[in-house]
């Protein structure tokens, strides 16, 4: 049995183990998996085979219940130490002033077993977080608490102050977000998958094939009139659907003890904490259609865990982000007016636009002349040139940086416009790219890396001279000055190989 | 609490970056030359092999065989020249600068106060010519110190990590 015995000392541990009700709910679990196994042994009417289930069905159950049994934890001093397995064990500690994010979920198998999981993240750059799968709420909470304050500050209970709850209004931009078409590919991926698994062939080619040879003696006009709607109308739906089961009951809050709790889910609840001093800044995204409507997503760039950008809020309206950003930064640098880039900068996004669109159709005119495809497919691609180019323009136009006292805001992109904020301090290396017909026109790209988030953030197509006064700016003082050509200062370098 | 400049306040010009000033050794050029050359061997074998294997290999696999063999001449040829014309590297109190590429340049700085490891590796063809890299490691980035003779590499890496001792923190 767990437990979570809160009178238990810091410095004299005991150790833990989940949570009993686990020796029920992972079995089932693990069995599940074997269920298609099960099913289709149903039709094999042989006495080994049955058999062979029972000894596999046994050995799975075994395995578990040994899993839950031998896994335990503990809160030391300085670690939370973790072990599991009989035979082979697994020993793990990780330092707790590594710590950076708590993240607390429940499927639905351990929602109505009242229990929860935990995944506990540390600074390196593996995935080397401890999970510990089935522990009680309680327990979670006992744990957050323990493991994200200081040891002084978890005797006074901490606070919440809620800073953002999702309105249920924000689900009518769901539809404007390309979730429902993901959703629907899913569908079909697995649909396609199971009636592959029956004996049907539905390989994307051939139903590639049989659409084509469909299309060429039908009026498809009349057919995308009557079915475009319906499409519309479904992938809508399931967008909907998809934004209430992930983000039902969003709401950020801030704890006393400096940690930022983002809750959401319907089916499968989820709680990520995060320490307010590991931040490191945040994005806002604007996919192309949410823009129409004027709103946006955002993202917090957290230290410590890769790859990390925790949502600090779904699709929502833009003043509503701005807000959000507001409350949790203390600002929005999001919202600051940014410096457009050179013009040099435009024929480089439309030329990147336009070569692609016209490859495309000269493929397809190979393929069209050679009888292999209609020939409105070329010059359906052909047509698209105007869209390239006007995408070309409009990816020039969102380029954009500024730095302010701690942020330095970058933006760029289309179809998906991305606002970057990155915390200045927080920048560790700095990278400068140049191509061949950057060099020429004076334009450069500047990436910088922060131990957050994506691991780096770029502004492209800049002034040569800008990104270098962006350097200087987010490196310690005094580090770009000697490598600038027309720097007064020099560097000493305590390194001179010679060679005689 | 932070402020916002207007869009159109200038950045305080400071111009553009200079190449750093140390060179790599001679012997890279042979290093690049040969490991370029080794990466066509692997693209030619394809459409030699299929010449031999197949019956009657059709006309267009000899066009393939000869654009990848004169592609691979110019690049193994020209390819490690111009890069050596553009690696250049220094290490200095304050921080390590590199500039690498040939037809696309790369820069990178890396503060001193940035840095959490150095290391010095060279693979099997690097030993060959004597050669090691050094690399800069810091919590998602870092650099490179390519082609230097491992003499050289280990002086390099001693200085940065007396460089790196004595300078506090890692803004991680």
């Amino acid at each position: 049995m767990n437990s979570p015995d809160d009178t238990t000392d810091v410095s004299e541990p005991r150790w833990s183990r989940l949570a009993l009700r686990m020796l029920f709910v992972q079995p089932l679990a693990d069995l599940r998996g074997m269920a298609v196994v099960a099913f289709s042994l149903l039709f094999v009417h042989s006495d080994i085979f049955e058999w062979i289930a029972l000894a596999a069905g046994a050995f799975t159950v075994a395995i578990s219940i040994t899993r839950v049994l031998t896994t335990r934890y503990r809160v030391t001093a300085d670690c939370l130490e973790y072990r599991t397995g009989l035979i082979g064990r697994h020993n793990r500690s990780l330092p707790r002033d590594r710590i950076r994010v708590f993240d607390q979920t429940a499927v639905l198998r351990y929602r109505l077993s009242g229990l929860t999981e935990v995944r506990i993240g540390a600074g390196n750059h593996s995935s080397d977080g401890i999970h510990l799968g089935g522990i009680t709420r309680r327990e979670a909470a006992r744990l957050r608490k323990l493991l994200l304050t200081d040891t002084a500050a978890a005797a006074t209970p901490a606070s919440h102050i809620p800073l953002v709850t999702a309105s249920r209004r924000w689900m009518w931009y769901a539809p404007f977000t390309l979730s429902g078409v993901t959703i629907a590919l899913t569908l079909l991926y697995s649909a396609n998958h199971l009636a592959y698994s029956f004996g049907v062939d539905a390989s994307a080619w051939s139903m590639a094939e049989s659409l084509l040879r469909w299309s060429t003696h039908t009026n498809l006009a009349l057919v995308l009139a009557a079915a475009t709607p319906v499409v519309v109308l479904a992938i809508s739906a399931l967008s909907i659907l998809g934004y209430l089961v992930a983000y039902w009951g969003f709401t950020v809050s801030r704890i006393s003890d400096g940690s930022l709790r983002i809750q959401r889910g319907l089916l499968t609840t989820r709680s990520t904490t995060v320490q307010e001093q590991r931040i490191r800044g945040v994005t806002r995204n604007v996919q192309l259609p949410l823009r129409i409507v004027r709103a946006a997503r955002a993202h917090l760039i957290v230290g410590g865990a890769r790859a990390h950008s925790p949502l600090l809020l779904p699709s929502a309206p833009r003043d509503r982000v701005h807000d959000t950003i507001t409350a949790v930064l203390g600002t929005d640098p999001t919202a600051v007016p940014l410096r457009a880039h050179p013009r040099a900068a435009l024929p480089r996004r439309i030329v990147r636009a336009v070569v692609p669109t016209l490859l495309v159709s000269v493929v397809l005119f190979w393929l069209a002349r050679n009888g292999i495809l209609p020939s409105w497919t070329w010059q359906t691609a052909l047509c698209c040139l105007p869209l390239a180019i006007a995408l070309g323009w409009h990816r020039y136009r969102t380029l954009g940086h500024q730095v302010t006292d701690d942020y330095l805001v970058s933006s760029g992109g289309s179809l998906l416009q991305e606002t970057a904020a990155v915390l200045r301090r927080g920048v560790t290396d700095v990278a400068l790219h140049q191509t061949l017909f950057q060099r020429r026109a004076g334009l450069a790209n500047l990436k910088t890396y922060v131990a957050a988030g994506h691991g780096s953030y770029a502004v492209r197509d800049m002034a040569h001279s800008d990104a270098t006064a962006i350097i200087d700016q987010v490196l310690p003082a005094g580090v770009l000055a000697p490598f600038l050509a027309n720097s007064a200062a020099q560097s000493t370098p305590p390194l001179h190989l010679v060679h005689p | 609490m932070t402020d916002a400049l207007t869009a159109d306040t200038p950045h305080a010009s400071l111009g553009p970056l200079r190449p750093p000033t140390e060179l790599p050794s001679h012997r890279a050029i042979w290093h690049w030359s040969t490991q370029a050359a080794i990466g066509w061997m692997f693209v030619i074998a394809w459409p030699i092999a299929a010449s031999y294997i197949l019956d009657h290999p059709p006309a267009w696999l000899y066009t393939i065989m000869t654009a990848e063999a004169i592609a691979a001449v110019l690049h193994v040829s020209v390819m490690p020249w111009w890069r050596y014309r553009v690696h250049r590297w220094e290490v200095s109190d304050e921080a390590a600068y590199t500039r690498v590429g040939w037809i696309s340049y790369h820069y990178h700085i890396v503060p001193a106060s940035r840095i959490q490891t150095v290391d010095i590796h060279r693979h099997a063809l690097q030993r060959m010519f004597g050669l090691a890299t050094v690399s800069v490691s810091t919590a998602h980035g870092g650099l490179m110190i390519d082609g230097l003779r491992l003499t050289d590499a280990d002086q390099v890496a001693d200085t940065l990590k007396s460089i790196i001792q004595a300078t506090p923190g890692d803004a991680t």
